[in-house]
């Protein structure tokens, strides 16, 4: 009878505490100054799908911040710590689950790992009850390095490369090595993040022209990642090697592994509706 | 927040436990430099934040190093040289080699000028070789992923082989335009090893690293390095490799300062060897923090249940963050992590007393009592990005 009324009490409370849960989702993009990001780095077909995992379709909102910039910088974290913090207000969301894309989840890293630098982190680490994190770019990327070959300034003359970014700067191998070491949560021997940060790894570029999957978010891409290959590890999604991606918190799964067709995700389509991605997120969150 | 007298006194009646770290202070105490407050906004609020951490969990906070093995090396030349041919050392069969155009911010005409892949020849003890490319990359490819501007790559034909080629542009460049050269030597037994046992170091110090150029795992005799240091600036700064007992010991120039937030100097090598007659080349990097000691805390603890009494000199203003690994006690009288605790403050110069302040509710859940202790403590300023100590 005690077991029983134990049980009950349990249940109801479990069963009060998930109605008052109210669950919100936000889409965090990668490197760059986005401005559409839903139209631009998402598209509206991956958006729409994944959002119907929430009870609350409507509790959603897709970040729009300069993450071309250092992940520190006022216009990274701290643009994308006030648009969470306008969300989790507006719309009262006490459970936050943030789908990232890329260098998306070094900056989501950066508030999470640090909740004494801005007085906004707290409240938003203290409602994150997980982060999705696609292709993370944890550890760097070899190149990044590349990249930056070159990009010495000397005494009379300015020369660069382009791309040239402060967030490209950032994702050197060397240079994310530091930042893990110091400033960063979730990596090998270092303290974990206090929410889960698991990742969906892309490990392989399908760039054959006869087979129709490698068109899936653009033929014109793959053929550029599989060129980037040159730098990588055998295990890569074109920009990231798997090492990077599985470089913070926990591996959710590597592609194949949960993929329509066991499909390879390249770097570009880990963040579109291909090979039933989208279904797979939707039903985690 | 100060920490008044009296409410130090509260606390310094509740059971204290003074911790001695044991490991040595990563980097090592100096003299603290008084230097401006930065412009940049910077958090003002005290705030305090305690997460939950799994006991068996390794907290990798003390002195870490890096190491990095590189397989390329790149180069800068003219559209002139371009134009003329220059000489390549390769390695390793099928060799990938990309060519960016460089931009220059004080002359707009050089923006855009990238190499067509059909127009790169390749020579061979001055034959020119028919088909020496298995794959050519146009700028146009390369631009759809954003990820090499104003390049072009062509990768070698297997049956191409080693040794030393002439690379030639065969349409007509601007002279004075410049190009960086990589040459990828993806799976090459040659590689260049660089290690460092610290990417952490106070103004004045010196960086120590290995570099060690390697044929599989058998070093080579006679490889020639030389370094530089890059400034967050990207200012290039020439420096020797001063040989010391555990490999190069180099000198950071005094003259730099590192004027950007959390930006991070690199030391480049570039080295070559020889092996069986054949000329390898390598470039290699490592990253590393340069800070200004501009705080420092003692080394002795006062923990209690509320949280941990730290002394601090502040010599610049700024906001600066403490944080530990909180241990508490269980039934076998064992110390357990069970806590990341940190505190942060803004302050002014001077001499100050603060808590790091431990989270109730996480030291009740944990089960743990009395008496608690810290270890792994972090002073770092925040302000500066920077990590003043570890101990």
């Amino acid at each position: 009878m005690k077991k029983t009324l134990t049980a009950f009490i349990l249940v109801y409370i479990s069963f009060i505490t998930s109605s008052y849960a109210n669950q919100g989702l936000a889409f965090i993009h990668g490197t760059g100054k986005q401005t559409d990001a839903y139209n631009d780095y998402w598209t509206g077909g991956f958006v729409n799908s994944v959002k119907q995992g929430l009870t609350n379709t409507n509790n959603y909102t897709v970040i729009n911040c300069d993450f071309d910039q250092f992940m520190w910088d006022t216009e990274a974290a701290g643009c994308l710590a006030q648009q969470l913090t306008d969300f989790i207000n507006n719309k009262n969301i006490t459970e936050l689950v943030m789908l990232t894309h890329s260098n998306g989840g070094n900056i989501v890293r950066w508030i999470l790992s640090n909740p004494t630098w801005d007085s906004r982190f707290p409240n938003i680490i203290n409602r994150t009850t997980k982060v999705i994190a696609l292709a993370p770019s944890s550890l760097g990327t070899p190149l990044a390095d590349a990249v930056k070959q070159g990009n010495i300034f000397e005494s009379t003359l300015g020369w660069i490369l382009g791309y040239d970014s402060d967030a490209v700067t950032q994702q050197q191998v060397s240079w994310m090595a530091y930042y893990n070491q110091n400033w960063l949560l979730g990596s090998a021997s270092r303290p974990a993040l206090p929410s889960e940060f698991k990742a969906v790894v892309g490990s392989d570029v399908d760039s054959a022209f006869w087979d129709g999957d490698s068109y899936c978010a653009g033929y014109q891409y793959q053929v550029a990642l599989e060129t980037t290959q040159n730098w990588l590890d055998s295990c890569s999604d074109g920009f990231l090697n798997c090492s990077s991606q599985s470089g913070a918190g926990s591996v959710w799964f590597k592609d194949k592994q949960r993929t329509n067709g066991s499909e390879p995700l390249s770097h570009q389509q880990s963040r579109r509706d291909c090979f039933n991605l989208d279904v797979i997120l939707r039903n985690d969150i | 927040m100060k920490l008044t007298k009296l409410s130090f006194m509260v606390l310094s009646t509740l059971p204290l436990l003074i911790t001695n770290p044991s490991q040595a202070k990563s980097l090592p105490m100096t003299e603290l430099v008084n230097i401006d407050a930065p412009q940049h906004m910077v958090e003002q609020k005290t705030i305090h934040f305690s997460q939950a951490i799994q006991a068996n969990g390794k907290f990798l906070t003390a002195k870490q190093g890096y190491e990095s093995s590189s397989d390329e090396y790149w180069f800068e030349v003219t559209g002139a040289q371009l134009n003329k041919g220059v000489n390549l050392d390769i390695s390793q069969a099928e060799a990938l080699i990309r060519l960016s155009g460089k931009t220059s911010a004080d002359n707009r005409e050089f923006d855009n000028n990238t190499i067509d892949p059909s127009n790169i020849e390749l020579f061979k003890s001055n034959h020119k070789l028919t088909t020496p490319f298995q794959q050519t990359v146009s700028q146009q490819q390369l631009a759809t992923a954003n990820i090499f501007p104003n390049s072009s790559a062509v990768k070698l034909d297997k049956a191409v082989g080693n040794g030393q080629f002439k690379l030639l542009v065969n349409e007509k460049l601007m002279p004075g335009q410049r190009f960086v050269i990589n040459v990828k030597e993806k799976n090459s037994p040659h590689k260049l090893h660089l290690s460092t046992p610290s990417m952490n170091y106070l103004s004045g110090q010196q960086v120590d690293i290995k570099a060690e150029f390697k044929h599989n795992d058998a070093v080579l005799a006679f490889a020639k390095h030389q370094g530089f240091i890059k400034t967050p600036s990207g200012v290039k700064h020439p420096v020797k490799l001063i040989t010391s007992p555990s490999g190069f010991r180099v000198e950071i120039p005094g003259d730099i300062a590192n004027e950007k937030r959390g930006q991070l100097y690199e030391l480049h090598v570039e080295s070559q060897a020889v092996d069986k007659a054949l000329n390898i080349r390598r470039n290699g990097k490592i990253a590393f923090a340069v800070a200004k000691p501009t705080a420092a805390m003692e080394d002795n603890v006062a923990v209690e249940s509320t949280g941990a009494n730290i002394n601090l000199t502040v010599a610049s203003e700024g906001r600066y963050e403490i944080s530990g690994i909180v241990y508490g006690t269980n039934k076998q009288g064992r110390f357990v992590p069970f806590m990341l605790s940190r505190s942060a403050y803004y302050l002014p110069a001077g001499e100050h007393q603060l808590p790091l302040v431990f989270d109730q509710s996480i030291i009740t859940s944990s089960g743990l009592t009395a008496p608690f202790n810290v270890k792994n403590l972090r002073l770092m300023d925040q302000s500066r990005m920077a990590l003043l100590q570890q101990m």
